[in-house]
């Protein structure tokens, strides 16, 4: 059981602090949501998280990963702290969606598809049956298949980023980071993406941390919520406990009434307004 | 009943096996189109080179030329006249046209992918002059090709890698516009090019007119040992291009993606510039500046193979064979009795290619960031 643990991270920029302190740890078969507002450190924990930064002080570890995704001189140790793994081996544990990524070629969806397989299948093998099932079965649960072989430069944003999480689904992770995946989409299609976050993980069985400040889509489809603010997680737990109508007006300074609602089987959302409680009159 | 469940059975088995059959065959069928465009590229450049070997005062009919060469190979040489003048005057020059245009057009490939920059190639970015200079001043110093040919490529290599070092600090910068990192390159250029002038002013008055012509890029050499040393290098670095062709396709997304995707992205943009050094070092030290050849053929290649390095960069080297030789065959015609150097004909393909590319940027054959 894949096992992701955030230990004591602290992160800052020249003089600037950015994240403080976070601990947390999040295991597969869940949806784990990042929530907090612009600035709060969202994405330069999910940096941490992958390796693209290093922190000054703290751990994230990779626990119990499967056996034959590690290096063979990793293959005894439990647990791996990600900043000790190459690229290479890093990639078949973790992949991440950026939030704005962008092509310069013109690459055919399956090409770019393809891609996501660099870590995992060698040169001589990479056009084998079972390496087309593994890429046309990543690009058909995203719903990128029917348009396999259309230039990426030509698609809509929406597409290009349902692309972008075939690719890393072609990875076969055990655990996927999304940074703010709905952003820029229309309405109905965040609803799509979020249920395809909840398929994947029941389907997989992987973890799956999202970013995002998007309360309602949190609250919605996350299992466990961890909220920040000004580098520090203010609250962590389930979506039940965490989503509270005081929890919003302190964190994102709004007016909310919120209820489990028995036909999303979820938490429901409803922002009323800007909050003149609390934190704004003092 | 036991018959309808195997009937099942067999059908549930078939649909399997045929689940994703439309998007596999069509991407199979692109993959046919590549390797077809790869092969016709190659079998244009064969009769080119034929082609290119006819022109001259001897005359020797177009088939004759492959029966001569397959003579010679075979060892039974039946007309000694048409034989030496074609391995001792024609061939050394075809053979150089075809090294030249794979490798410049190879590197111009890997320069493009992994700087992300359409305006990209050996010659733009100021490496092929790095190399001219320092080939310049091994020869300025007494190396001859001849005698020391390793030695002279050798020293255009290391001057090579002072432009790559430059190009490495540019694309550490996000700022920094394709049309930046070129404008960086001209000024290293012309910096190398007044040098490299002002070396060649001391140089032997005899061979002025020799180092002229090597100025503006010439394939016409005379000295097969000059094409085994060529050969070597070009083999090497088109090889070490091929292996890394997997990876220049995934740093197409960026560094961040690259990396999470498992490829080391700072690693591979210095390898990949050291191997594009070393093979322009290999060719300038015989050939001169040859512009553009990087240039032209991947965009052109782009056009029909698409992207993915590993089809483009044998498409692109395989339509730089032929595009130098074409080049090599005006150059001969053009003026009767005389012959104009490869670089210059390059030069009129590639320079309104390059306006182009710079004017239209951000809606050309694929974008800028």
């Amino acid at each position: 059981m894949a096992v992701l643990n955030v230990d004591g991270v602290s992160f800052s920029h020249g003089s600037r602090k950015i994240l403080n302190d976070l601990t947390f740890t999040a295991s597969k078969g869940e949806v784990v949501g990042i929530l907090g507002q612009n600035g709060s450190g969202k994405t330069t924990l999910l940096n941490c998280i992958n390796a693209e930064y290093r922190p000054q002080k703290g751990s994230v570890k990779l626990i119990d990963f499967s056996k034959e995704s590690a290096d063979p001189r990793h293959m005894n140790s439990g647990s791996l702290d990600v900043r000790d793994m190459s690229e290479h081996e890093r990639s078949r544990i973790l992949a991440t969606v950026e939030q704005d990524s962008h092509m310069n070629f013109p690459f055919s969806v399956m090409e770019v598809v393809k891609m996501g397989r660099y870590s995992r299948a060698g040169m001589l093998d990479e056009n084998t049956d079972a390496e087309t099932d593994i890429v046309c079965s990543a690009m058909e649960s995203t719903g990128v298949l029917e348009f396999s072989d259309r230039d990426v430069s030509e698609l809509s944003g929406g597409e290009w980023r349902r692309v972008m999480i075939a690719q890393a689904l072609a990875q076969e992770p055990e655990i996927l980071l999304l940074d703010e995946p709905t952003l820029h989409l229309d309405i109905n299609h965040q609803f799509d993406l979020m249920d395809l976050c909840r398929k994947i993980v029941s389907e997989r069985d992987i973890l799956i941390v999202i970013v995002t400040h998007d309360l309602q889509l949190a609250a919605r489809y996350c299992d466990r919520i961890i909220v920040m603010k000004d580098g520090e997680i203010v609250s962590m737990g389930t979506a039940r406990d965490v989503i509270t109508e005081k929890m919003i007006s302190g964190v994102f300074g709004m007016r909310a009434r919120v209820e489990y609602d028995e036909e999303i089987q979820g938490m429901s959302v409803f922002l009323i307004g800007r909050s003149r409680c609390e934190n704004d009159q003092r | 009943m036991t018959s309808d469940k195997v009937l099942r059975s067999v059908d549930i088995w078939m649909d399997e096996g045929e689940e994703f059959d439309d998007e596999v065959k069509n991407f199979r069928k692109g993959t046919v189109r590549k390797i077809i465009f790869i092969a016709g590229c190659i079998a244009a450049a064969v009769v080119a080179a034929g082609a290119a070997m006819n022109i001259g005062e001897f005359h020797i009919d177009f088939f004759e030329i492959y029966r001569i060469i397959w003579a010679h190979l075979t060892g039974n040489v039946y007309d000694e006249n048409a034989d030496w003048i074609l391995w001792q005057w024609r061939l050394p020059r075809i053979c150089c046209d075809i090294l030249a245009g794979t490798g410049l057009a190879a590197a111009g490939v890997v320069m493009q992918s992994i700087l992300r920059n359409p305006l990209a190639d050996p010659y733009t970015t100021g490496i092929s002059s790095g190399a001219s200079f320092g080939a310049t001043i091994a020869m300025a110093l007494g190396l001859s090709l001849t005698t020391s040919g390793f030695a002279v490529v050798v020293n255009a290599f290391f001057f090579a890698l002072i432009p790559t070092a430059v190009i490495l600090a540019v694309s550490r910068f996000k700022s920094a516009s394709p049309a930046t990192m070129i404008m960086v390159g001209i000024a290293i250029m012309y910096m190398f090019n007044a040098t490299s002038t002002l070396i060649r002013l001391y140089a032997d008055p005899d061979t002025q007119a020799a180092i002229f012509a090597w100025t503006v890029g010439t394939t016409d050499i005379r000295e097969w040992s000059h094409v085994v040393t060529m050969s070597l290098f070009v083999a090497a670095g088109l090889i070490a291009c091929q292996l890394m062709t997997r990876r220049l396709n995934v740093i197409a997304t960026g560094d961040e993606s690259a990396r999470s995707i498992g490829v080391n992205a700072e690693r591979l943009r210095i390898v990949s510039l050291l191997v594009v050094s070393f093979l322009a070092a290999g060719i300038v030290s015989f050939t001169g500046l040859i512009g553009f050849v990087g240039l032209v053929c991947p965009h052109i290649a782009r056009l029909i193979v698409g992207s993915d390095n590993r089809y483009l960069l044998p498409a692109s080297a395989a339509f730089g064979a032929l595009l130098l030789l074409i080049a090599d065959i005006i150059g001969h015609v053009i003026v009767y009795g005389h012959s104009i150097q490869v670089g210059v004909i390059t030069a009129f393909l590639g320079a309104p290619l390059l306006l182009y590319l710079i004017l239209r940027q951000g809606k050309e054959v694929w974008r800028c960031p």
